[in-house]
């Protein structure tokens, strides 16, 4: 085994030591660890990258002595070093660019806790983008719905408390459901990791035995991690969740919690599963008919919202309906093209919170749209990131929400007539409402204000820093999407 | 129409006056079906739609939401219950060895396991060895949430006159739920409390040569702490466990289980050979790692609950 292959061990395994030992620090030790790590975590995932990209495979790590099918196994290629490393990055950005915000929303006596919680975050997440192992995806989201909830109630305020106990019974909801998908899967196949259990379902397929109860485990699989991502109808948490909390919290929820439920959702379908069992277990109609229903209904319900930060977390519903549509066309390239729009997504909408909330800051706290007028004159920096978010999301070209409903809508067309139709169709209704409710802020926030406002909160070069990184990295993605896409689409054979 | 309503009338025409102070009352002890919101003068016939939409949707259009949501909620339920219990009739048949007869998962694990491990105990020698990484995570769920509960409840003892208020309101409270040295309590527990330790800590010992283990041993060790808690009052418990005594145990197990389980992987995956031997078959001291992991996971449980149930008590340990 050559040295790069233990990266993702150590990306698992460093945060959840140290998660322990930042409850016993000083705190501003601990801060400093919750910064290093992700930024470690950048640099090694894309060193991990560097030499998984060329060769066409895909490695295992077996976590003990004994490797599948009896002990538990990380397993890596392309697709997984590229999300990991997208996944550290955007926590690292979305830490620094609230850093100020962070301090002051909360409490002294939770800093440490709000560390431990990132910690396990970051380790959570590596370990369910690397596992192969069912039930270590399952353990790990246990520890993610956790540290999410903590992540909103550190800021108690308003409604978080609330918020944060709807958030998690729903996310409980979807977690048991998961399991007991788990359970009837284990009960037909016999195994827990996931190569083997493919091996079984392979079998079972072919013989058309027990294909209900396989229906039944993917379903509420589905189901429960449609829950967990906020997926149209099961979405009603999410405004409430993302609203109040401190601003880098709502960027971690909307851009790695989420994301990172998706990426694991997506893992299932094609390693678990298989894509082409996907019409033989009539799941492409579900996912399409929900994905519609996300993209729609996120849409208008961000276009009724009278508070600009509960108008950025509707417009996540739609966006992870348009991951949602990307899976259901259940083609490689959809996959690669959804996997495209997990990173324009998880870029663009840490991005807009962070900026929507210095915005904010530059206002009236808990202001409606138009107390926001001129804001963008207030805070130049602020208002120009936002800008660039704002055009991303909407699919403005050179940008990455440009490239990614275009690899989306080319996915589309691979479809079955009538839902290519009804998809190109809903995209376009859809990118027509993003682009009325995200322009009209933009032109708000560069309209002569109502009233003059006291001078606005400084924040550290460094915040301004991370979000011109992160408008930058947005830029970037979009001008070479068709390289980061080509790199994705050929690591994805080896995914399964 | 009522005196509630004209008043509520009165406040829509005449939009320029301040809410009056009753109505929000009313309005939060669901007395009044007005809602308390700020309109700029309407037309009257606009009002007139207003108020019976309004009172249409308080009034007859909540009770049928209510029943649709309650007829909703039988249906998806007997819906869902009526899936799963079909479903099983098409799942294997219990004790059915058709799904694992023809790999050799569990005939490894039943049969060459303890080779391995050392271990008689199978199910320890799966969970802490073979499955040790799942378990890893599934200590640090305890941890994490502990620590969540932690951030909710823990009032911190500081020096500003609020917290100390609060503090001291928690403490008072506390002491007036307690049953204040009950003789029969006392008495009881001194009997039962040293035994419900030994027996937690033998749990723990033999995990992997009985039933038993890590998580068992622990619930019962937080137990028998939890009893003496009762009887004996937080003055007693407070001098050989506090915030920063779980703090410094259960960071101390964690980082245990984790370099220990790391080193672990670390060797098994790169076929370095680790030097942990398995010992004498059945003896106390053997199994290799299974013991010190064992006890790192029990003392870990052991001060969950008890930490669990003092935050939820008075806020503090």
């Amino acid at each position: 085994m050559k040295w790069w292959q233990n990266i993702p061990f150590f990306l698992v395994w460093v945060p959840l030591l140290c998660a322990s030992l930042t409850a016993v620090l000083p705190c501003k030790a601990s801060q400093a660890l919750i910064l290093l790590f992700p930024a470690l975590g950048t640099v090694l995932s894309g060193v991990l990258y560097l030499h998984v990209s060329g060769n066409m495979a895909f490695y295992t790590f077996p976590m003990g002595l004994f490797g599948a099918p009896f002990g538990n196994e990380l397993r890596y290629g392309t697709v997984e070093a590229i999300m990991a490393g997208t996944f550290c990055l955007v926590l690292f950005l979305s830490l620094l660019g609230g850093w100020k915000r962070l301090q002051e929303h909360i409490a002294p006596e939770r800093k440490k806790l709000y560390c431990v919680m990132v910690m396990l975050l970051l380790s959570s997440m590596m370990a369910e983008v690397f596992t192969n192992d069912m039930f270590t995806a399952y353990v790990f989201i246990e520890i993610t719905t956790i540290a999410a909830c903590a992540l909103i109630v550190a800021r108690t305020r308003g409604r978080t408390l609330f918020a944060a106990t709807q958030y998690m019974i729903f996310n409980m909801l979807g977690s048991g459901l998961y399991l007991l998908g788990i359970s009837v899967l284990y009960c037909m196949t016999g195994h827990l990791l996931m190569v083997p259990m493919h091996e079984k379902i392979e079998a079972m397929m072919a013989s058309g035995e027990h294909l209900q109860s396989l229906t039944l485990s993917v379903t509420l699989m589905t189901i429960g991690l449609g829950i967990k991502s906020a997926l149209y109808p099961f979405h009603r948490w999410l405004p409430d969740a993302y609203e109040k909390c401190t601003p880098s919290s709502s960027a971690m929820l909307s851009s790695l919690i989420s994301k990172t439920y998706l990426f694991l959702y997506i893992k299932i379908l094609v390693r678990v599963v298989g894509l082409q069992h996907m019409n033989a277990l009539d799941l492409r109609p579900v996912l399409v008919l929900c994905a519609f229903g996300s993209i729609l209904m996120g849409s208008i319900d961000a276009l009724l919202e009278k508070k600009m930060r509960r108008m950025i977390a509707d417009s996540s519903v739609a966006q992870i309906g348009y991951i949602y549509l990307g899976i259901a066309v259940g083609t490689e390239a959809g996959i690669a093209a959804a996997l495209f729009h997990i990173i324009a997504h998880a870029l663009a909408k840490s991005l807009l919170f962070l900026s929507g909330d210095r915005l904010i800051g530059a206002s009236d706290e808990d202001a409606d749209f138009h107390e926001l007028c001129g804001a963008g004159f207030r805070a130049p920096f602020s208002g120009a990131a936002f800008t660039v978010g704002a055009l991303s999301i909407t699919g403005i070209p050179l940008l990455a929400g440009f490239a990614s409903k275009l690899y989306l809508s080319q996915a589309c067309l691979t479809m079955p007539s009538r839902w290519a139709f009804a998809g190109l169709i809903v995209l376009a209704i859809s990118t027509a409402l993003t682009a009325s409710y995200f322009l009209i802020t933009v032109i708000t926030i560069y309209r002569t204000p109502v009233h003059a406002y006291h001078a606005p909160v400084h924040h550290p070069w460094y915040s301004t820093a991370a979000l011109l990184i992160l408008a930058g990295l947005l830029v970037v993605v979009g001008v070479c999407g068709s390289s980061l896409y080509t790199s994705i689409l050929s690591g994805i054979p080896y995914l399964i | 129409m009522t005196k509630k309503k004209n008043k509520a009338w009165d406040w829509l025409v005449d939009g320029s006056q301040a809410l009056d102070d009753t109505m929000i009352q009313e309005y939060a002890e669901g007395e009044s079906s007005e809602t308390p919101s700020v309109f700029s003068r309407p037309h009257p016939r606009e009002s007139g739609y207003y108020e019976r939409f309004h009172t249409w949707s308080h009034d007859r259009g909540a009770r049928l939401m209510k029943v649709l949501y309650a007829v909703m909620v039988v249906c998806i339920c007997v819906g869902i219950s009526a899936l799963l219990i079909a479903t099983t009739s098409d799942m294997p048949q219990f004790g059915d060895a058709k799904p694992v007869e023809d790999d050799a998962l569990s005939a490894f694990y039943v049969e060459e396991g303890y080779l391995h491990t050392g271990a008689p105990n199978i199910v320890t020698s799966i969970i802490l060895d073979f499955r040790g990484f799942d378990t890893l995570g599934e200590s640090h769920v305890l941890f994490i949430a502990v620590c969540t509960v932690m951030m909710l409840l823990y009032i911190p003892r500081r020096d500003d006159p609020e917290h100390l208020r609060e503090w001291l309101a928690s403490e008072a409270d506390d002491r007036a739920t307690e049953p204040h040295n009950d003789l029969i309590l006392q008495q009881g527990a001194k009997l039962i409390v040293p035994m419900v330790m030994i027996f937690g800590i033998y749990i723990l010992l033999n995990g992997h040569l009985s039933p038993g283990g890590g998580f068992s041993g622990g619930t019962v060790l937080g137990a028998g702490m939890i009893l003496y808690l009762l009887s004996f009052g937080f003055q007693k418990t407070e001098r050989f466990f506090n915030i920063h005594t779980f703090r410094r145990v259960s960071t101390a197990a964690l980082m245990f289980y984790a370099l220990s389980k790391g080193y672990i992987f670390f060797t098994g995956a790169n076929r370095i050979p680790n030097g942990i031997g398995t010992g004498q078959f059945g003896a106390i001291l053997s199994g290799g790692l299974l013991l010190p992991l064992s006890i790192a996971v029990g003392l870990v449980v052991a001060c969950t609950m008890y930490v669990l149930y003092t935050l939820f008590r008075k806020g503090d340990l």
